[in-house]
């Protein structure tokens, strides 16, 4: 069930909601596809069995194009007066329903497991690719994250992934660890 | 009745299940013995040490177990905890000793356990230490354990050969038991944290239990180390103060909490107390060998302006508020790491800080070290800066020469028989890292951290997570690879308590330390080591493999190298479980030099 909006929540998602918006149009989907490297991609959707770290062993990226979207989603981040942290997430190429992350700051996060490669795509995620627009994600508990999304689209206007922005329920009772 | 009980005595490497049965790795073709003829406990030891046996109480009903020693000698009682396996798809759960619960005084025991829960139980398992002081006089020592249950009381006799041979005081090797934040003490202490843990309590409860962690493995002879901050640069104020401002005008500010966790830690006064539940303290209250220190890419700088000079300002300025803190406060005799931990496949920074696989991510880590090192100048403050480092060892220990290094190398530095003394004739502090060997291993399994750090005469070792055994540690225990050391919370102890693989681990450093002092002195560290190498079955270094020798590191990986590069304990099984008798006999050799 879901979880009633109390008047600050409301603010709050009003504001990341803003935020989303400007996410949608500074995120360039082309450059976001350029982060991680080709061979990093393939071992995220072809996972090997017997050899559970390679997906990890052979992240990598590209550091001027990684830096540059951290910093702008750093900036993003400020639109709103209260803490909330932004990730970047792309379809999974090679793997369809999935989504992959890209790069993530802080420790405020709805989706991202640690340690994981990718993630099936949730229902809210897909929503806002489908629609191309800011969708913000089912309010489940007071105890949760409030998340919104922004849908990432590339030069020729096809969504490749979203934003999430999210940030701690004004009724939460402590940050999230450090180590999660 | 007493007369339906029996005590025996078993060797400090040999665990029994809950049914009288030796565990299965830890039997031996050339078993120790702990008894004489008449089936008396009998233990040569050191002073300013321990030594330790195993005692099986078998039967079945109420019973009181107790021991007493004379001479000056102390006498420890640890009621072992068998842990429950479940069995693959459907099969039987078995039992495993290994944590260590206190006994104090005489409480009413039950055989079978109810609280360990296991149907037709017909055997305990209890740890006992002797502790001989380093006041103790050489000579015999006698004591006693007693079973009383019905009136009546079994007992078994202990005779202690005090030697004229003292342990040092401090360890020659580290051996480190590594953890990650505090946040896990919520999870394995929910009574001492309450319902709705939060504020300053919160942070009190957690520095106070953290403590408690410190003085145990110090304790042991062990360093615990405890990083503060997450893969995203995140930390809990316990671990950092608070960043105020930006630019030039950055602060760092509110040292409380910091000064409360650290400040007993760093100069030592921690260790005057025992951890609750715990004898002693029976080791000289001194500051611990190392901290983390908190930086990382995103404190005291903001990451948001890395590559720009605001970057530069607030890292470098923030490192020399920090090192005034420390020196301000006296706190200049432990090591104060600088280590950058995450890595780029969590996805927060590009780069690899920790373990590094592409060589191009070292232009952030080297632009961190030029920083920290104009922030921290000539300070007396002893800084280090910590690289774990396994896929591009070898290149980056040419890359960082002439810098304060600290290198914590995975098991491929294996391969590298020439480049490790160098690092260590060069001053750089060299230790390697490793998981902890599960409970279902030879009880010995955990000696060989400390001998392979000595033999290949590195500076310590470094078991990256201890503090984690599980879930449920209990009755669904995972092997406890994660966690040598328990929370006592259920037992009703503020606080963690040991396992038969710290006791262990501690009595080898110990004879390590006898055995180092022994060949320095005697100058004759080569021939003993050759004798060791002659004698036991361990492999030293390792040829690599040819992947290794052809493909840069960047293409490395599990399959082409044929080996796992994380950090998980191998079990030996050409070792016989016995086979620490070489360096126990060694290191009492000694005696009267």
């Amino acid at each position: 069930m879901m979880a009633k909006q109390n008047p600050k929540v409301r603010k709050m998602l009003q504001a990341m909601t803003e935020a989303a918006r400007v996410a949608s149009v500074m995120v360039d989907g082309d450059e976001a596809g350029r982060i991680p490297t080709e061979r990093a991609l393939h071992y995220v959707a072809n996972p090997d069995p017997n050899y559970r770290s390679l997906a990890g062993d052979y992240y990598d990226v590209d550091h001027l194009t990684f830096q540059r979207m951290k910093k702008l989603l750093f900036r993003i981040e400020r639109l709103v007066d209260f803490a909330c942290n932004a990730s970047l997430w792309l379809k999974t190429k090679g793997k369809e329903g999935h989504m992959t992350l890209v790069l993530h700051n802080g420790s405020v996060h709805r989706y991202y497991r640690f340690g994981g490669s990718r993630i099936e795509m949730p229902e809210e995620m897909a929503r806002c690719m489908e629609t191309n627009e800011v969708v913000v994600a089912p309010l489940y508990h007071e105890s949760k994250t409030l998340t919104v999304l922004a849908p990432v689209a590339d030069s020729l206007g096809d969504v490749v992934g979203v934003v999430e922005l999210s940030a701690m329920h004004a009724k939460a009772k402590s940050i999230p660890p450090a180590w999660e | 009745m007493a007369a339906s009980f029996e005590l025996k005595a078993a060797h400090e490497w040999l665990g029994h299940d809950p049914f009288g049965q030796p565990k299965p790795s830890d039997v031996s073709d050339s078993p120790g013995v702990v008894t004489d003829a008449k089936g008396a406990v009998s233990l040569r030891a050191a002073r300013n040490g321990y030594a330790s046996f195993r005692v099986l109480v078998q039967g079945a009903g109420e019973y009181k177990l107790s021991a007493s020693i004379r001479g000056g000698l102390e006498i420890d009682l640890f009621k072992v905890w068998y842990h429950h396996i479940k069995g693959k798809e459907g099969g039987p759960t078995t039992y495993w000793p290994d944590a260590l619960i206190p006994v104090r005084g005489p409480k009413a025991q039950q055989l079978p356990d109810p609280d360990n829960r296991i149907d037709g139980q017909t055997t305990q398992e209890f740890w006992v230490d002797v502790y001989v002081p380093a006041d103790a006089k050489p000579g015999k020592a006698s004591g006693r354990v007693r079973l009383a249950a019905g009136g009546e009381t079994v007992s078994l006799s202990v005779k202690v050969q005090v030697l004229d041979l003292t342990i040092p005081e401090e360890p020659c090797v580290v051996i480190d038991h590594n953890s990650y934040g505090c946040r896990f003490l919520q999870k394995f202490f929910p009574k001492t944290f309450g319902k709705n843990p939060r504020g300053e309590r919160m942070w009190n409860k957690s520095i106070e239990l953290l403590h408690n962690y410190h003085r145990l493995v110090y304790e042991h002879r062990g360093l615990l180390s405890n990083l503060g901050y997450g893969h995203s640069g995140t930390y809990d104020p316990i671990y950092a103060p608070r960043m105020e401002g930006r630019g030039r005008d950055k602060k760092l500010v509110g040292w409380e909490l910091y000064d409360k966790h650290y400040g007993p830690v760093l100069d030592g006064s921690l260790f005057a107390t025992a951890a609750p539940g715990c004898p002693g303290p029976r080791r000289p209250a001194k500051p611990v060998w190392g901290v983390y220190a908190p930086l990382n890419p995103e404190f005291p700088a903001s990451y948001l302006y890395w590559g720009e000079k605001a970057f530069e300002v607030e890292f470098v300025n923030g490192v020399r508020q920090f090192d005034a803190h420390l020196r301000e406060k006296g706190w200049t005799h432990s090591k104060i790491v600088f280590y950058l931990n995450h890595k780029k496949r969590y996805r927060w920074f590009g780069w690899d800080g920790d373990e590094v696989k592409d060589i191009k991510d070292m232009v952030y880590q080297r632009e961190f070290v030029r920083m920290w090192e104009e922030g921290v100048g000539d300070s007396p403050v002893q800084w280090v800066y910590r690289m774990d480092s396994s896929w591009q060892m070898k290149n980056l220990f040419s890359m960082m020469e002439g810098h304060k290094n600290f290198w914590v190398c995975g098991g491929f530095h294996r391969w590298y028989p020439e480049e490790i003394p160098k690092l260590v004739a060069r001053g750089d502090i060299t230790w390697w890292y490793n998981g902890t060997p599960p409970i279902t291993a030879a009880s010995s399994m955990i000696l060989g951290l400390s001998y392979e750090t000595w033999m290949r005469r590195m500076h310590g070792n470094c078991a990256w997570l201890s503090t984690n055994p599980g879930p449920d540690p209990w009755f669904d225990s995972d092997g406890g690879g994660t966690g040598s050391i328990y929370p006592g919370e259920r037992f009703g102890i503020k606080g963690p308590i040991p396992s038969i693989r710290l006791k262990i681990e501690r009595n080898g450093i110990q004879d390590i330390d006898l055995v180092n002092r022994a060949v320095e002195a005697a100058g004759n560290k080569d021939a003993v080591q050759e004798e060791f190498k002659q004698r036991i079955p361990i492999e030293l270094w390792k040829k690599p493999p040819r992947a290794a020798v052809e493909l840069p590191p960047e293409e490395w990986d599990s399959r082409n190298l044929r080996e796992e590069h994380e950090p998980e304990a191998v079990e030996q099984k050409q070792l016989d479980p016995a086979w620490w008798q070489t360096v126990r006999d060694r290191a009492l050799a000694g005696e009267g030099k």
